[in-house]
């Protein structure tokens, strides 16, 4: 994965190329457009969890016990991901 | 607390003393009620950022617009500049982002920026709508002052910068950009 940012005054035609790349690259999506997806698969997997005080609170633990093991925010998930299964 | 805050507290953790910069970053430059715009703005590029890198894996090109270097550039300068945008508050700001692997850094004459704008359903971004022309000319201008310093403090972090001259035909614009990527 791979951050392209735009940046540029207003009026420069930032978003209109950034449109027209996302056209016409096959493997260039948006950050919204990411984001919006995974927001609502995190929130169709864990169903039922997210209103949990419990699950919250392990959320946070799991995120700063991988951050401080400098381990990357995908393998957070994979270990959350395992631990709602078993549930 | 909601995902959105856990990502704020994680974004903290893995930059410690982030929150706390662009908290003092925002206030220097600007009046309580756009720093609080300010503020919302950091927290909703964090929230996007982190929910990204905890969800997905693909290898793919994410193009951002309004990302970290956007809003940093455009947090310094509010309607009415009372200060110019320091070097050293622009560096701690750079400190505390994630940095891109890649900048398409965008710039054009002030005369062609606001003709593209006039055209615009919405014109001028929020907060300058009622700026005089020559006023409006000058924030463009710091707009670009402040970007090419960003640019340049990124770069010395590894990020590639590339300059786009926009005015030239969105074709080329297009053309060049698609061969960086």
């Amino acid at each position: 994965m791979e951050y392209i940012e735009f940046a540029g005054p207003p009026g420069t035609g930032k978003t209109t190329i950034l449109k027209k790349l996302l056209k016409s690259k096959e493997k260039c999506l948006s950050l919204d457009e990411v984001y919006a997806d995974s927001m609502k698969n995190f929130i169709q997997k864990n169903k039922g969890y997210l209103s949990s005080r419990k699950f919250s609170s392990y959320l946070l633990k799991s995120g700063l016990f991988f951050l401080e093991h400098k381990k990357s925010l995908y393998l957070t998930k994979m270990y959350l991901d395992q631990w709602v299964s078993m549930v | 607390m909601g995902i959105n805050g856990l990502m704020i507290v994680l974004y903290e953790k893995r930059f410690p003393g982030s929150l706390k910069a662009f908290e003092e970053y925002a206030n220097k430059y600007n009046d309580s009620s756009r720093t609080k715009k300010v503020l919302e703005r950091f927290n909703r590029v964090i929230e996007k950022y982190m929910v990204t890198e905890l969800n997905y894996s693909e290898d793919k090109y994410i193009l951002v617009d309004e990302g970290f270097v956007q809003r940093g550039s455009w947090a310094s300068l509010p309607p009415q500049i009372s200060k110019e945008p320091l070097e050293e508050d622009i560096q701690s700001y750079c400190d505390n982002i994630l940095v891109p692997d890649k900048l398409f850094l965008f710039s054009a004459d002030s005369e062609t920026c606001n003709k593209r704008m006039e055209k615009r359903r919405k014109n001028r971004p929020a907060g300058y709508e009622s700026l005089a022309s020559s006023e409006f000319k000058n924030i463009l201008k710091k707009w670009d002052e402040s970007l090419e310093i960003i640019s340049d403090i990124l770069s010395s972090k590894g990020c590639e910068v590339i300059k786009i001259d926009s005015e030239q035909s969105i074709g080329k614009v297009k053309t060049q950009c698609e061969s960086k990527i």
